[in-house]
């Protein structure tokens, strides 16, 4: 009876160490053909060897559309190649989501130059002329430190960045971090654009030619439209996320109101299409060039 | 045998087929290419700390309170210790913790993104007292950190920072009917702040909840057992179940499984002392390499020091530490590997230093 009691209590330890190299031995990360992939990936993006990151990469999502994961990571290495590290972004993405709480701030800018004009002509453009240089300011405003976001070099750069950001507007369901990733590649991208296509930022225009203009705001509002969204989907908080909204629409609207103060004079009519705005240049201490 | 040591026996080996079985089903998912420092044996003597979980099969030394509760059964020590530890990294954490609170977190930021590497860190305070056979202690406060930031184009962070408080006490008995065979328990009594996640850091300015701190309380019954199949070399077969939560309130997830350590050492006579090695199997749940399971550790004192030394597939630790007077002074140095995949891995290394009283 003792003997038999002994040779369970045996057994039982025995099955149950047995048990115990068994289950262990099964390694729980049993690595296949696709994690290899995925892993050397992001071990390449990781060395900054971005290149190989998306020659590697590539492949892989064509046959899975679904990993979102991998899309990001491949978008990434896009936005690595083109120099456009989320390092650069840090003081300037904090200060985009906090920026709902300065919202107010940002609308009591300019006031109106040319009060003492008389002539109703005079008027309606310095409210033009005003409309567009109050949303660039805000835009401005907004923006922060402009000269700190990063941006593309050379037009390889630019498509890299633009292959990031169609990549990343292939899944809908991205929330978060993607979000406010895209919108950050987004801004660096119009950055790249207002430094080389949108010209009467980089130099105080005293000639205006507003069917030029109009086509240049357009252009811009085109480019800041899906930016603001990003933006404010990119915010999880509720409260916040209005607040963003709210600020980023009234921001949308103002240029949109530029956009159609500037239609009326974009077939001539009034002025011919082309107005000199020196006056204004010198009153708000610019110069013209 | 007597009837009640195996029945004793076949429970213990129940128990362990039932932990082996549940460690199987939870399988908890270990944060990525950083230590899971929640596993690590409590404990701030560096020797202990250099031994791991390994610390469980085998006598500690002069200065150092025994892991196993069923070890202090034929302890002969009578000692009160206050302790001290932290590494390099404890600073590093704190300047961090300053530039942040001054919201001026950019630089912190930028600095961390440059390293490539885990950043780990551990400190700790304690105050136990063991006399021969049963042992109480208070740790107010431990304090572990772990963290790694991947890909600088879009910043991943594995991340583990955990806050604990302890009431700890442990005895050990000797069978009656056989000298050889020993149990003991050992009580904690743990309350751990933490949060343990991997997240981008664009995810987190979107969404700053995500890094939210958990709080568990926890009280464990730990067992142990010991089996001494030759006194003269001090050679035992041991066992020990921890984390068994007998009450659990806090965070939904528990912070850890159960985990059982077994383990063989021995002590023969060496030069002057006694050389105890040991070789120790665990069942932690977060390890998947089988290799990785079974570690080799040693311990030798020189005199007034005691050394340790232990070693696994990928991690190597050595610790001194000595007493002078009453003050303790103790050193060690650990290094890892943590292989996720083919491609993925990181190693850490710290220094540890300790500084204590001891009565």
């Amino acid at each position: 009876m003792k003997n038999n009691l002994l040779k369970n209590s045996l057994l039982v330890l025995a099955l149950s160490l047995s048990l115990l190299a068994l289950q262990t031995s099964c390694t729980k990360n049993k690595e296949s053909n696709d994690q290899q992939t995925v892993d050397l990936g992001k071990h390449l993006v990781e060395e900054g060897q971005y290149s190989e990151a998306i020659l590697v990469l590539s492949p892989y999502l064509q046959n899975h559309q679904d990993d979102r994961e991998v899309r990001l990571v491949l978008a990434s290495a896009y936005a690595g190649r083109a120099e456009v590290l989320v390092v650069g972004y840090i003081d300037f993405a904090r200060e985009l989501v906090r920026s709902a709480h300065d919202a107010d701030r940002i609308f009591n800018n300019r006031q109106n130059y040319f009060s003492n004009l008389d002539d109703k002509l005079s008027r309606d453009l310095t409210t033009t002329i005003d409309a567009v240089y109050k949303t660039l300011w805000k835009l401005n405003d907004f923006i922060g430190a402009f000269e700190k976001i990063p941006t593309a070099k050379n037009s390889d750069a630019v498509q890299d960045l633009t292959s990031a950001i169609y990549l990343l507007s292939g899944d809908s369901n991205y929330v978060g971090g993607a979000l406010l990733y895209r919108a950050l590649l987004r801004i660096s991208l119009l950055k790249y654009h207002i430094n080389t296509k949108y010209y009467f930022t980089q130099t105080q225009p005293c000639v205006v030619d507003f069917q030029i203009l109009k086509h240049q705001l357009t252009g811009i509002h085109d480019e800041i439209s899906p930016i603001l969204k990003d933006l404010a989907d990119a915010t999880i908080d509720s409260k916040q996320r209005s607040d963003l909204t709210e600020a980023l629409s009234k921001l949308d609207t103002s240029l949109f109101d530029s956009i159609n103060l500037v239609s009326q004079f974009e077939q001539g009519g009034r002025v011919n299409g082309r107005v000199n705005v020196s006056d204004f240049v010198r009153k708000i201490g610019g110069k013209c060039q | 045998m007597p009837v009640i040591m195996r029945t004793l026996f076949l429970a213990f080996s129940i128990l362990t087929s039932l932990v082996s079985l549940v460690a199987a089903a939870q399988s908890t998912a270990a944060p990525k290419l950083i230590p899971n420092l929640f596993y690590d044996y409590p404990s701030s003597d560096v020797n202990n700390l250099v031994l791991g979980r390994t610390c469980t099969t085998v006598h500690a030394g002069p200065l150092a309170l025994t892991c196993n509760p069923a070890l202090l059964a034929d302890e002969e020590k009578k000692t009160l210790r206050v302790n001290f530890s932290l590494d390099p990294n404890f600073f590093k954490l704190m300047d961090a913790r300053q530039s942040i609170n001054n919201s001026e977190p950019e630089p912190v930021i930028n600095e961390w993104l440059k390293y490539k590497e885990p950043l780990v860190s551990q400190s700790t305070s304690e105050i136990w007292f063991q006399n021969n056979w049963w042992a109480v202690g208070v740790t107010p406060v431990r304090f572990e950190y772990a963290s790694i930031v991947r890909n600088p184009s879009y910043p991943e962070i594995s991340a583990l920072l955990l806050k604990e408080s302890e009431v700890m006490g442990k005895a050990g008995f000797t069978s009656k009917e056989n000298s050889n065979f020993s149990f003991g328990l050992q009580t904690r009594y743990v309350t751990t702040d933490y949060v343990q996640n991997t997240f981008s850091l664009l995810d987190v300015i979107a969404n700053p909840s995500l890094v939210e701190f958990q709080q568990q309380k926890a009280l464990y019954l730990e067992p142990g057992a010991a089996y001494h199949l030759n006194k003269e070399t001090e050679t035992i077969v041991t066992a020990m179940l921890s984390n068994l939560a007998v009450y659990r309130s806090g965070s939904a997830q528990p912070v850890t499984g159960s985990i059982v350590d077994l383990g063989f050492s021995t002590a023969p006579a060496f030069a002057k002392g006694r050389l105890k090695t040991t070789t120790h199997f665990t069942t932690r749940e977060d390890i998947s390499n089988f290799s990785e399971r079974w570690r080799i550790g040693a311990l030798y004192d020189f005199g007034p020091v005691q050394s340790s030394v232990d070693t696994t597939l990928h991690y190597f630790g050595i610790g001194a530490n000595t007493r002078v007077d009453s003050l303790t002074l103790g050193l060690a140095y650990r290094y890892q590997e943590i292989v996720h995949s083919d491609w993925e891995n990181s190693q850490w290394s710290t220094w540890s230093f300790e500084m204590g009283l001891i009565f």
